[in-house]
């Protein structure tokens, strides 16, 4: 420890030199920085979520892979490697049908809800002043999201069914005189609840991405001559690229992965890929729900690979 | 970048556009809460009424029908399931986003692996990460059970959610702070416990309700990883083919009561916090 | 080490009229240490630590912060040297639990550093803004309470619990009549104390005149043998004190000195002793530690 370097001051000690062979700190003991290289320290906190996707996750998904392959029968499955399992995918009709199906309600519901996503988010933003009552109306819009999807879908039966409250609305305005028929169990209701499930996941990325941009920009744009819509289309839409490509690609996967809304609005007269799985998983053939799954997951990669090509979104994100 | 929104200029009118969004915007409230409102209506149909308008003797009929242990359904059972998976979620989600959107402060190797595996986890079809999961079950002779295979298909979702909000929160956080604690001799681990998680608590109490709202109401990952106990979403699920009685409705009126509630006591410390640190509660 | 909240004082003197309440001091704390300073009322410790906080002006000397010096600039001025641009106050915390922060960090316990962070507050003269939070105070006001908690880093001013002092120093300075007897670790203090005041001050020591040169021993380090056992100091016990695993035996020397052993209690059994025997203190050559003054 302080083998010479002990320094005492008694009386008039001090010279200017004085300091410079004043007492040395011993050592505090504790380090108060870490030792450990930044890095490591990132990887130990980033470890138990990386542990459990790759386990809950990843894995399961290379084991679909792998049953897709597989053989079976009536009474199990059995390791194997065929292609048949596709082969049979590919070559049905009904497969067709389904991805027709789910692939046409996926681009309708993203038109539908980009473009509420949109002027919604940007009314939030730019039109609505006061901060207080921003927030409030926003909460409002992102409220619903967190209730259960189930109650939201089926609450559009007694709304729009023959007899229910959408339909005697009209009647009693005097709208129309005979209830409508395909408000209920038809593309129409499927829509409907697509939509109304999922836009508040459009305006959250979008109201972010929008809220960024800055001011300064959209006054330049107007001192340059530019009206609105051009302002619009020049300046605040490809400023808000990253919101619009999240939120896409969120409503596109939940539309794409659904197997309830469809079944449920539809009458049964709809499917989609994932009801159609549910129902071979339910039967127990996992070689083929696992082909078809496989297929469905490639597809959506593809899709999400090539929006977050558009648009790098990890680093809007993580900044 | 420092969030900006316009100040009025008091020259200016509203523009038309105003108007217009704001017809949108109303009309939308309608659209998103209109069925929610019919539903809560029906809750209180007379015991003689259908599924549909009109009210037949208000009553709370179908509210004491929720709570009877009927032969298709047990619903208090379910609900403390929902509770108690919602619960230990939406822990372990807190835990593991706060420290994982605290990883993302800086770079490290395999960042962006880990980013997009999240991403993917994220947009992964529900119904196909349960799948995956009780087929890894199956293979390995494990029964799929409440708090193991069930639970871990939710932190498929949740933690996703979790992660993308700390992002937002982590990044409003300023590092001058953590300077200053570490200044002032505190440990890292001190750090963490007295200067990060206490200023970003409001946040965190947000990551920590969406997690215990979205596993609440989750039931496509749920389905084919619970196991033979069903959760409330499932049960409503299966109450839905063999409903011919207001009851689903009074059932769908109480879970969503449930939600606002949670929601509401969250806001509510929410606020209180930032009174508290704008020192407007202090006598 | 970073040199921020490096604090240097330079031959640094302060009058009030013809009193001279410190005399001529140096001292140079690095950052992030744990300064006490000890000593007996009037030593001249306080009227240090307002120079420094710069409650009080400078007679003579030079106060560096940082390598500045800052010896003429205003109280406001003089803390910019130690502080971030912004003043890093911790938005969760009220004044005093911002200014009680780093005490925190090691572990002392809330009353005491409480009472610490009010004296700082003091110090700066924002002892009534102690339960408001930072977002309500002025740029001028948070730049005092940045001070504030600055300072309670480096020096921790402890007029009492000696001990507490000695668990989280780093460093001890003893004061007597405005200059500075001894700096040290506090266990350098206590085994090496220089002069026979520190040695009184600090405790757990027997101050003897031995041989033509004063010596210090740690009583705990003494042993009592019987009378005429041979080198030593010859007395007689004054008091026995048990105080669970030790005993200690105070006694009076033949010379009139003062002076204490602290024994193992089954060393004390094998030979009990009690007020009136007559005893030789003595010690292990090892043990005595020259005292210069």
């Amino acid at each position: 420890m302080t083998g010479g370097a002990r320094e005492t001051h008694i009386g008039h000690g001090a010279n200017v030199d004085a300091p410079a062979k004043l007492h040395e700190m011993p050592e505090a003991g504790v380090d108060r920085r870490s030792r450990l290289p930044a890095w490591v320290v990132s990887w130990l906190q980033i470890l138990p979520l990386t542990a459990i996707l790759l386990v809950m996750f990843a894995l399961p998904t290379t084991l679909f892979l792998a049953v897709s392959f597989f053989d079976y029968d009536r009474t199990g499955i059995y390791p194997a490697f065929m292609l048949d399992n596709y082969r049979e995918i590919f070559t049905s009709s009904s497969t067709l049908r389904v991805y027709g199906s789910t692939l046409k309600f996926t681009l309708i519901v993203w038109v539908i809800t980009l473009f509420l996503g949109f002027n919604i988010a940007h009314f939030l933003i730019f039109h609505v002043l006061n901060g207080k009552i921003r927030i409030v109306l926003f909460l409002l819009c992102a409220v619903p999201f967190f209730t259960s999807a189930i109650i939201r879908t089926i609450a559009w039966i007694p709304f729009l069914g023959r007899t229910g409250a959408f339909n005697q609305a009209l009647m009693g305005l005097h709208i129309t005189t005979r209830p409508l028929d395909f408000l209920l169990f038809s593309d129409f209701s499927v829509v409907v609840a697509y939509v109304h499930l999922y836009t508040p996941l459009m305006i959250g990325p979008i109201a972010n991405s929008l809220s960024k941009i800055d001011r300064s920009l959209i006054e330049a744009a107007r001192d340059a001559g530019a009206s609105r819509w051009q302002t619009m289309t020049n300046v605040v839409v490809p400023l808000s690229k990253t919101g619009i490509a999240l939120g896409s690609i969120l409503v596109m996967t939940q539309v794409m992965g659904d197997f309830f809304v469809v079944r449920q609005m539809s009458g049964g007269q709809s499917a989609s890929i994932v009801s159609a799985l549910s129902t071979e998983i339910q039967a127990m053939q996992h070689p083929p729900a696992a082909a078809n799954a496989m297929i469905l997951v490639v597809i959506v990669a593809i899709m999400v690979s090539c929006l977050m090509r558009v648009v790098d979104i990890r680093k809007e994100l993580v900044k | 970048m420092a969030e900006q929104y316009p100040t009025q200029n008091p020259i200016d009118a509203r523009p038309w556009t105003f108007y217009a969004l704001g017809a949108l915007f109303l009309l939308y409230m309608l659209f998103l809460y209109g069925p929610m409102v019919v539903i809560y209506t029906l809750s209180f149909q007379g015991p003689n009424g259908g599924v549909t308008f009109p009210i037949v003797d208000p009553s709370l009929e179908w509210f004491r029908e929720v709570w009877r242990k009927g032969q298709m359904a047990d619903i208090p059972v379910a609900f403390s399931r929902s509770m108690a998976l919602a619960s230990v979620a939406s822990l372990l989600t807190v835990v593991i986003s706060v420290a994982g959107g605290l990883a993302f402060r800086r770079p490290f190797p395999g960042a962006g692996l880990v980013f997009y595996l999240v991403v993917a986890s994220l947009v992964m079809p529900s119904l196909l990460v349960g799948f995956g999961i009780g087929l890894g079950f199956q293979f390995f002779g494990l029964q799929p059970d409440l708090f193991t295979s069930a639970l871990g298909a939710q932190l498929t979702w949740t933690l996703p959610f979790g992660l993308l909000a700390m992002f937002a929160v982590v990044n409003r956080f300023d590092r001058c702070w953590e300077e200053a604690a570490a200044d002032l001799g505190a440990t890292p681990f001190q750090r963490v416990r007295h200067v990060i998680v206490p200023i970003l608590l409001p946040g965190i109490l947000g990551v920590a309700l969406s997690a215990f709202t979205l596993s609440y109401d989750e039931y496509a990952r749920t389905t084919l990883t619970i196991g033979a106990r069903n959760t409330l979403p499932l049960e409503i699920y299966a109450l839905i083919s063999s409903a011919t009685t207001p009851m689903l409705f009074a059932l769908g009126t109480l879970t969503t009561a449930v939600s606002f509630l949670l929601i509401g006591i969250t806001l509510f410390l929410v606020l209180r916090m930032q009174q508290r640190r704008q020192g407007k509660l202090r006598s | 080490m970073d040199p921020r909240y490096d604090v240097e004082l330079v031959s640094v003197t302060k009058r009030y009229g013809a009193t001279v309440a410190v005399n001529a001091v140096s001292l140079r704390v690095p950052k992030a240490g744990y300064c006490c300073l000890l000593g007996p009322s009037g030593c001249g410790k306080t009227s240090t630590l307002r120079m420094i906080a710069g409650h009080e002006g400078i007679s003579e000397g030079d106060l560096l912060i940082d390598g500045r010096n800052v010896t003429d600039l205003p109280p406001t001025a003089r803390g910019t040297a130690m502080m971030f641009q912004n003043y890093a106050l911790f938005p969760h915390l009220s004044c005093l639990d911002n200014v009680a922060f780093g005490p925190k960090m090691r572990g002392v316990k809330k009353r005491e550093r409480h009472r610490l962070a009010c004296e700082f507050l003091d110090l700066v003269q924002m002892g009534d803004y102690a339960e408001r939070m930072p977002s309500q105070l002025s740029g001028g006001q948070q730049q005092r309470i940045a001070l504030a908690r600055a300072l309670m880093i480096t020096f921790v001013h402890v007029t009492h619990a000696q001990d507490e002092a000695m668990a989280i120093a780093d460093l001890m300075v003893v004061m007597e009549g405005g200059k500075i007897c001894q700096i040290g670790s506090p266990s350098e203090v206590f085994e090496r104390p220089i002069s026979a005041f520190v040695a009184r001050f600090i405790g757990g020591h027997n101050v003897i005149p031995w041989q033509e040169k004063l010596i210090a021993v740690r009583t705990d380090q003494c042993v009592l043998e019987p009378p005429g056992a041979g080198a030593g100091v010859a007395g007689r016990v004054s008091n026995v004190e048990y105080q669970g695993p030790t005993v200690r035996v105070g006694l009076t020397t033949f010379n009139g000195l003062e002076a204490a052993a602290v024994l193992r209690d089954h060393v004390f059994k094998q030979r009990p002793l009690t007020t009136g025997d007559e005893v030789t203190l003595t010690w292990p050559e090892a043990c005595a530690h020259r005292l210069m003054v």
